[in-house]
């Protein structure tokens, strides 16, 4: 693994113009609708986090993190269905539909990486409640966030 | 085209219910949905001789969709196995296509690419 220990890689404002369009992408082709790129890139703090570890050349965690009234509102466009709370007890969608924009970002995150010499490959998806960057040891952070519907989501690219 | 029998291997129960909606309105029938690889290879080994069609998803808990792949073609060389993945790594793509897989499908996906893939895979 010829990049461990090496972060220059994602210190280029060219990576990172990517990795927005790209996320923005997977967004509306998910979500069938129109997803703006915000310019501010702080962290802001959300109830719902889909993470996705994964592994290669570097190591890390991809979380979409939104609130619970967006996170309602994207499971109620996926399914299709009136969706009222994130843990019904019964098929729990929301938390799956969740779970699963997690792993399309982080897929289609991991294509671009992949494309600019980062071969990295995800894990299974899970979910968290919860994300503290002044908590995390990541030697790389990085907070994507972008409007849907007058919404906020976040993407949050983490390299161990 | 007549309908196809498909067996759907993906953990996620948004993206089977998506699959069920798209190739059942394609006028395809679903033999079976699998959520992990141990449990996709007793259910292809189960209907064997039925399903015309597996779609796979490469990222499952156990035995991954490459492993999945592999059994599945040491069971049946004429199995028809479209992959399906968030990620579309080339190095990926290759390596699953020289194992056997015939087609890959990247999500997110749209009805039209699934159905037209289906019908592509399976004429």
């Amino acid at each position: 693994m010829a990049n461990q220990g090496d972060y220059s890689k994602f210190s280029s404002p060219a990576l990172d113009t990517g990795l927005k369009q790209n996320i923005k992408e997977s967004l509306e082709g998910y979500l069938n609708g129109a997803i703006d790129i915000q310019a501010n890139n702080d962290f802001v703090r959300h109830e719902v986090y889909g993470g996705v570890r994964y592994s290669g050349d570097f190591n890390g965690i991809i979380y979409v993190t939104l609130n619970s009234l967006c996170a309602l509102k994207v499971a109620q466009i996926i399914t299709g269905k009136k969706v009222t709370s994130l843990y019904d007890g019964k098929d729990n969608l929301a938390f799956h539909v969740v779970r699963e924009f997690g792993n399309i970002i982080a897929g289609n995150m991991a294509t671009l990486l992949y494309k600019e010499g980062i071969d990295v490959s995800l894990n299974v998806t899970w979910m968290v409640t919860n994300y503290d960057p002044d908590k995390s040891t990541a030697n790389v952070k990085k907070y994507f966030k972008y409007k849907f519907e007058g919404e906020m989501i976040q993407v949050i690219f983490l390299v161990d | 085209m007549s309908g196809k029998n498909i067996l759907i291997v993906d953990d996620s129960p948004i993206v089977q219910g998506q699959l069920v909606q798209m190739l059942e309105e394609g006028g395809h029938t679903i033999i079976d949905k699998a959520a992990d690889g141990d449990s996709a290879i007793l259910k292809y080994k189960a209907n064997k001789d039925k399903i015309d069609l597996v779609t796979l998803d490469i990222t499952i808990p156990g035995k991954d969709g490459i492993q999945v792949l592999t059994e599945i073609m040491e069971m049946n060389p004429d199995a028809r196995v479209v992959m399906i993945s968030a990620m579309g790594k080339d190095n990926v793509i290759k390596d699953c296509m020289k194992i056997g897989a015939k087609n890959f499908i990247q999500k997110p996906f749209k009805k039209d690419k699934v159905l037209a893939t289906v019908s592509f895979v399976t004429k």
